[in-house]
């Protein structure tokens, strides 16, 4: 009995009450709780996915696929890793596999990333200043004009600078959970987080360097 | 402009992400404080981020797709009772 208990306590350590509750509902096939599950969790995977995979119908498409997937492997499901990164990593492994069947995968080059990076520096000291940035930092930028440069940027970034972003920086998910989506290690993690943020940095620095800012909000105005 | 700097901003996400204990985020920001380039570049880091979750906001797009989901998904067997 102990033991029984015991087991389970283990298995749902990494969800919530409320996320068991549902796990529940889920596994007796509710209705209602599949509702609940893509009302709480639909947007922000579509979301992620448009952005992994760059194409609304598409995303759309993968996050299906998942959710049927989902389906059919509930009852093995025994909440060893959250709910949001179950969700995740059901989105992510369909995504993945759609970008390389299309050659639309982008890998990271870590060497190269890493050489230019220490080339901006001469002994451990700034070779030259980063630019400033036009029309942001002193004057914050909206929502409307972020969107427009994020846009822009994040396409330039291999996929998985996007999907490591995206899950840390706009979901929330802490390190273990993005770990099970994405089924790399807490080192790894921790790297590919390093790169993915100079990264985005540096495209982002590509819209908002004084040229290309000035002819966005020519564009803009 | 220091020989730190390249080392400093090694460690840029446990300050970022409020990992590190108080001397050490007290250190790294003596450091940004004394030194213009690197300030810049973590508020840039830090404006980047700002940016991305602006733009985060599912879009109309998104929240269509997912109702159409969430329909689909809970049609059939509410229908089958
Ligand atoms: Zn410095």
């Amino acid at each position: 009995m102990v033991l029984v208990l015991l087991r389970a306590l283990l298995t749902l350590s990494a969800m919530t009450n409320a996320e068991a509750a549902l796990l529940e509902r889920l596994q007796r096939d509710e209705p209602a709780a599949w509702r609940q599950l893509l009302e709480r969790h639909g947007p922000a995977l579509v979301a992620y996915a448009r952005r992994i995979c760059g194409d609304a119908a598409q995303a759309e498409e993968l996050v299906q696929d998942a959710i049927v997937a989902i389906h059919g492997g509930i009852d093995r499901f025994e909440g060893r890793c959250s709910v949001k990164s179950w969700l995740y990593r059901a989105v992510h492994n369909r995504a993945i596999d759609a970008l390389r069947r299309q050659r639309r995968f982008v890998d990271v080059d870590e060497a190269r990333e890493d050489a230019d990076w220490a080339d901006r520096f001469d002994g451990g000291a700034w070779r030259a200043a980063p630019p400033p940035w036009c029309g942001s930092l002193d004057q914050r930028i909206d929502a409307k004009r972020a969107l427009a440069v994020v846009e822009r940027a994040l396409p330039r970034l291999p996929t998985q600078h996007r999907e490591v972003l995206w899950l840390k920086e706009v979901e929330g998910l802490d390190a273990v959970e993005i770990c099970d989506a994405l089924g790399i290690s807490p080192a790894n993690l921790r790297m590919c987080l390093h790169r993915a943020r100079r990264a985005l940095q540096q495209a982002v620095a590509l819209e908002l360097g004084s040229a290309a800012a000035e002819a966005l909000t020519n564009l803009e105005a | 402009m220091s020989p730190r700097c390249a080392a400093i901003l090694a460690q840029v996400d446990a300050f970022l992400d409020h990992e590190r204990g108080a001397l050490e985020r007290l250190r790294f920001a003596a450091h940004l404080a004394l030194c213009p380039p690197c300030d810049r570049y973590v508020r840039q880091l830090q404006e980047a981020r700002r940016l991305l979750r602006l733009a985060a906001t599912p879009s109309e797009s998104d929240l269509a797709a997912a109702r159409r989901l969430a329909v689909a998904h809970a049609r059939p067997r509410e229908a089958k009772g």
